[in-house]
């Protein structure tokens, strides 16, 4: 197992307890730190936070909300295989906030990683920071590792609200973790794994060494993510699974259905040609 | 007081392998059982379960709790829905669906653990190989008391395939330790592993013949 593929699985077999050393660490360090459960509590959240600090948004709650979801697209991304690039901040009031998306968290240090961000300034009022619960590594060296992986070359750190006798810094630090249906990914023992990304793009077609030939988190690009986008349609409930579960509903229907089944039976579904009648045929006439 | 079993066969074997369905009930009522069928079943919800599409597996799932919602018992030939309603059907629903849940047996557990009769009285007069079970199976117990049968092993069952799913082909290699064991049979606990054996072996042009647990239990 290659090193970033072996601390990535480490992470998410403990992900309990380092989500619980950061919490503690940023917490201690002047930070807030909140759980939410997908892109709706982020934008409810966005939308309270906004109203309550007097901060104006161009385009009210509906561009929050849909900043929340570009910041948090949530499990679906990883099921269609897609490795979006962090999405760029969004700044409000001229610096009054910030609201951005974390690329790693460190646990040990009770810091936040953000990629692709133009430091410069004194940085905004109120920072808030968007973060899927798996981006988290357990050490600040660990970033050593994977920071050389990612494809954005400027990085910024955030590690509380700005101290006494600091140049810069937000005045406030509000880190959001979500869940985004990843808690229900990671009991999937088929599924699991992709967790592991850390969005470095080295899968995506049209770059160097890409098509899914080296993973540094040691996920089955090939495989994996394909087969899950064949899938992933149905996830957001494809038509032919709606169908299915309205046969599945009307008995009568779906006896038809087994009927036209045996009519129109194919060689190429790879089972044994079905009997003449059904259970339920053979049941019926047996206690007649 | 008799007591009454409801036959939950599964869509697998309801319009695939209703022989199976057919001989499970056979089995229960000589066991002592009033086996009633609801014709208001259809399916687990499995199939979109394991496709990862929650949303009409719960539909599915929720349809089931209609129709078996009084059942005292719900007996089904397959592990693997038994396993999908006893664990999914309480995330799907309230109290209702958590004790449906626990009324759900698989049939061979439902015949040592409930029932309990390990000789149910069969006689099969085959040498035969046993598919591996997967999961909690009384398969193996009830099949020792089964006279006349003579068990062949076969090592490794690795790639005995998928239905639903990422589906998975039978592997060629497991087809031909089957076909050089020397058995004329091969008996199966899950309708829809048996039934892509059985394709498996007429393709490779095996002439051993696939039988459910269920149809071996109820021969004499």
């Amino acid at each position: 197992m290659t090193k970033p593929t072996e601390i990535r699985s480490h992470v998410l077999a403990n992900l309990d307890h380092y989500l619980a050393e950061l919490d503690k660490q940023l917490t201690a360090q002047g930070g807030t730190v909140v759980y939410l459960r997908g892109a709706d509590e982020v934008a409810d959240y966005l939308e309270l936070l906004t109203r309550e600090r007097e901060i104006p948004v161009p385009g009210g709650a509906e561009s929050l909300r849909r900043h929340a979801e570009r910041l948090e697209p949530g499990v679906e991304a990883y099921l269609r295989g897609e490795s979006p690039a962090d999405p760029e901040s969004l700044e409000l009031a001229d610096g009054a906030l910030r609201i951005s998306a974390a690329a790693f968290l460190i646990a040990d240090a009770g810091a936040i990683c953000l990629t692709g961000e133009h430091p410069g300034g004194t940085g905004p009022k109120i920072q808030v920071v968007v973060a899927g619960i798996e981006k988290v590594l357990p050490r600040m060296r660990d970033l050593a590792v994977f920071l050389p992986l990612l494809p954005s070359d400027t990085t910024r750190f955030l590690t509380g609200p700005r101290r006494a006798g600091e140049l810069d810094g937000p005045e406030e630090l509000c880190l959001i973790l979500v869940d985004g249906g990843r808690s229900e990914l990671l009991a999937s023992p088929e599924r699991r794994d992709l967790l592991r990304c850390v969005r470095c793009g080295a899968c995506l077609p049209g770059r160097v060494g890409g098509g899914g030939v080296d993973c540094p988190v040691g996920i089955d690009t090939e495989g994996l993510p394909l087969r899950l986008r064949e899938e992933a349609p149905l996830e957001v409930g494809g038509w032919k699974f709606r169908l299915w579960g309205y046969v599945m509903r009307k008995p009568r229907l779906y006896e038809f259905a087994g009927q036209m089944l045996r009519a129109f039976w194919r060689e190429e579904w790879g089972l044994p040609a079905p009997p003449a009648k059904s259970f339920r045929q053979a049941w019926r006439e047996g206690k007649k | 007081m008799t007591k009454r079993v409801s036959l939950f066969v599964t869509c697998v074997v309801d319009q695939l392998l209703p022989s199976a369905g057919l001989a499970m009930a056979e089995v229960l009522a000589r066991a002592g059982y009033e086996v009633e069928f609801r014709p208001a079943q259809t399916c687990c919800g499995r199939p979109a379960y394991e496709a990862g599409c929650r949303e009409q597996a719960q539909l599915v799932g929720e349809h089931f709790l209609r129709s078996f919602a009084d059942a005292e018992y719900v007996v089904t030939p397959s592990t693997a829905c038994a396993t999908m309603l006893r664990k999914r059907l309480p995330e799907f629903g309230g109290l209702a669906a958590r004790e449906l849940a626990g009324r759900v047996w698989e049939f061979s557990r439902f015949l040592v653990e409930v029932a309990r009769v390990e000789d149910v009285g069969a006689r099969f007069e085959h040498a035969a190989v046993v598919q591996e079970a997967e999961g909690l199976n009384c398969g193996p117990r009830l099949l020792a008391h089964v006279k006349g049968l003579e068990q062949v092993s076969v090592s490794d069952w690795a790639g005995s395939g998928k239905l639903w799913g990422r589906g998975e082909p039978v592997s060629p290699a497991l087809v031909n330790r089957i076909g050089a064991s020397g058995a004329s049979h091969v008996i199966g606990m899950e309708a829809e592993r048996l039934l892509l054996l059985r394709r498996a072996l007429e393709k490779a042009g095996h002439a051993i013949e696939t039988v459910h647990l269920a149809e071996v239990l109820a021969s004499r």
